[in-house]
């Protein structure tokens, strides 16, 4: 009997077969593993042309999900918007899916973006500009349509992922605690907010630095839209904010990323209101997530038994929010 | 149909609930992922734990082999060595074996070892308590015996895998020929009889400093004895030397770790002689392994495309051998 398996990577060799039968790629095709984590990402080469390659995680989405992100991202290019657009299949598909032991797995090629991902050494003037950047995604978002739907509920994330992080604090009941009550209290206060004034539509969902990258000629591009969807514009700021606490921990970076953003896009009084919620609420969904992805793709530095470095911030961002 | 893959990582919950069959473990037990690289590493936590448990990937050694590593480690550990040693499973047996996608992974579950492994700078003291460790270890060694066999066998894993790096390199560069070059010389040089008679015996494969650990209650660990084998001894010097060049630690680290090494066990003349041509070897080793498993674990730092750094440094080490 086969094991079971939670995790695999695709043999590169069927999978550069794969390729050449469905895109009307020219010449050698090559596909080099980029990075293998929640999603694995590859590198296609064909006569000189390159392209990322995603092959997403086992079971993650649906179908229509996918094409939702699919038309989203095209949408975005077809904006102006530098992003990693699908490159459509000889049937003109935007991704298709295989079969492999851990379940079905789509994969999308997309173009390729050159340049460097921004990282912690972030200046106020980058953040800036990357605030303006999701400001500019968030207005060509806004005349995007779509049949499919995929939409992020931060409640529903909550309810569905926070017991993996209680499983995996059973022998820290005091951080077990802490975190059933922020959750409890998070939960209370999200079901408060009138969704009438809260402005709602396609997302990026992980507008974190390390998925913005400056191009060669200096302009922004925006990577990884594996977590979009339909949600509070305002919501997806803290996605920033909580990388840029994690590793930068500057206030001044966080408020330049927000001026930069309020610059092209500004947000009315109850978004902004709404700010120290959607910020503590983002800690307590990056801590369940990386709870349910340990044993996937293993720890990440922070969260590596150690919590005191999530648990520090959640617990100051609870305060912030009046809730603690 | 199933697609293809090339690693897998097994489900965590179906693995604990086969420790309990296979060690007799009571109560709960949680399997968390550690490290997920060539091997996947797992900490088991249960009621007599915390244990350690390697799932070796697919295809690296055979049953007999791994077999050897496990005699190997159990007698440094009856000797004195900090080790992680095997646990005996029910059957008393040292291990077991499951199918998964890509083949027959061999799982070894052992004694935890409690401390922090050696990274980023360290002291020249601690290189020379780092060598005397492996001099320990090599004397230890010389009683031992194993109805098993495993051979290092670099030289031919050399042959075998350096095609993979070829690919990576501009064909007719200057890079592609004096890598070509440098291979072909060392392999020759080190198939001399000049060398048949340096010392030879058990050695760990892999004694670089990310494998040694500060253990928590003083002194210091060894483990990661995926690559142990028969081999010249001398060549777990060039293992630790390798290391800390790539990690670009002064040469005064290689110097006291020869110290602590010759403190226990003195290198003879034509170790120290023939080192040089083992550090090219391991480079045309560790580099050449990397191409070829670059699409199952994806790039490390500072291979991801660029070879620069690894052309530079193979042409230092090339220099100092005197060879190409």
């Amino acid at each position: 009997m086969v094991f079971p398996v939670i995790h695999s990577t695709l043999d590169p060799k069927a999978l550069t077969q794969e390729i050449k039968e469905r895109y009307a790629l020219q010449g050698k095709v090559r596909c080099q593993l980029m990075s293998r984590a929640n999603n694995d990402f590859y590198e296609v080469t064909a006569a000189g042309a390159r392209f990322a390659l995603r092959v997403a995680k086992a079971n993650f989405r649906t179908p229509d999900e996918y094409l939702f992100e699919a038309q989203y991202v095209s949408h975005l290019k077809a904006e102006g918007c530098l992003v990693p657009a699908p490159v459509p299949a000889q049937d003109g598909s935007y991704f298709f899916e295989v079969e492999a032991p851990d379940g079905a797995r789509a994969i999308t090629l997309m173009n390729w973006l050159d340049g460097k991902p921004f990282n912690e050494k972030l200046s106020n003037n980058d953040a800036a500009k990357m605030g303006a950047a999701l400001a500019s995604l968030h207005n060509a978002g806004e005349s995007f349509k779509s049949q499919s739907t995929r939409s992020i509920s931060t409640v529903d994330i909550l309810n569905e992922r926070m017991p993996d992080l209680y499983a995996l604090l059973e022998a820290d009941p005091e951080h077990q605690k802490f975190y059933r009550d922020a959750t409890e209290k998070v939960v209370a206060e999200y079901a408060k907010l009138d969704p009438k004034n809260l402005r709602c539509g396609p997302v990026h969902g992980d507008f974190q630095f390390a998925n913005v990258m400056r191009t060669g000629d200096g302009a922004i591009a925006v990577l990884d839209f594996d977590t979009c969807g339909t949600g509070l514009y305002a919501e997806d700021l803290y996605t920033f904010i909580w990388r840029s606490d994690m590793e930068i921990r500057s206030e001044f970076v966080n408020q330049a990323f927000v001026e930069g953003y309020q610059g092209a896009r500004p947000l009315n009084a109850e978004e902004l209101n709404g700010g120290p919620l959607f910020r503590v609420a983002r800690d307590l969904v990056m801590s369940s997530t990386y709870a349910i992805l340990i044993n996937r793709v293993g720890p990440v530095p922070g969260f590596d038994g150690d919590f005191q470095p999530f648990t520090q911030l959640a617990r100051q961002h609870l305060q912030y929010a009046e809730l603690d | 149909m199933t697609f293809p893959v090339s690693q897998s990582v097994l489900d965590a919950d179906a693995l604990a609930d086969e420790l309990i069959k296979r060690y007799g473990l009571k109560g709960d037990v949680r399997c968390r992922l550690l490290s997920r690289g060539m091997n996947d590493i797992y900490r088991i936590g249960h009621q007599a734990g915390p244990h350690a448990l390697k799932v070796a990937r697919a295809g690296k050694s055979t049953k007999t082999e791994f077999s050897y590593e496990q005699d190997y480690v159990q007698h440094l550990s009856g000797q004195g060595i900090e080790v992680s040693s095997p646990v005996a499973l029910v059957d008393g047996s040292m291990f077991f074996s499951v199918t998964a996608p890509e083949g027959q992974r061999h799982i070894v579950m052992m004694r935890w070892l409690e401390g922090v492994p050696y990274a980023g700078d360290f002291s020249e003291d601690d290189a020379f308590r780092m060598g005397a460790l492996l001099g320990r270890m090599h004397l230890s060694a010389s009683s031992f015996s194993s109805p098993h066999e495993k051979l290092v066998d670099s030289e031919r894993k050399v042959r075998e895998r350096l095609p993979y790096l070829l690919a990576m390199v501009e064909p007719q560069s200057d890079d592609h020929e004096f890598l070509a070059r440098a291979a072909e010389t060392v392999l020759e040089q080190l198939g001399s009889s000049d060398w048949k008679n340096i010392p030879r015996g058990p050695c760990h494969g892999d004694l670089q400093c990310a494998n040694i650990m500060k253990l928590a209650f003083g002194g210091l660990g060894a483990f990661d004895f995926s690559d142990c084998g028969h081999d010249p001894l001398v060549k777990d010097i060039a293992a630790f030397n390798w290391r800390n060049d790539f990690d670009d630690r002064p040469q005064a680290v290689n110097q006291s770790f020869v110290n602590g090494y010759d403190s226990i066990r003195r290198l003879s003349d034509s170790e120290r002689a023939v080192l040089p041509l083992f550090r090219v070897l391991r480079h045309i080793f560790i580099t050449s392994t990397m191409a070829q498993y670059v699409n199952h674990i994806g790039p490390v730092v500072g291979f991801d495309r660029k070879l620069d750094f690894y052309f530079d440094m193979l042409r230092r080490y090339c220099r100092e051998a005197g060879i190409v």
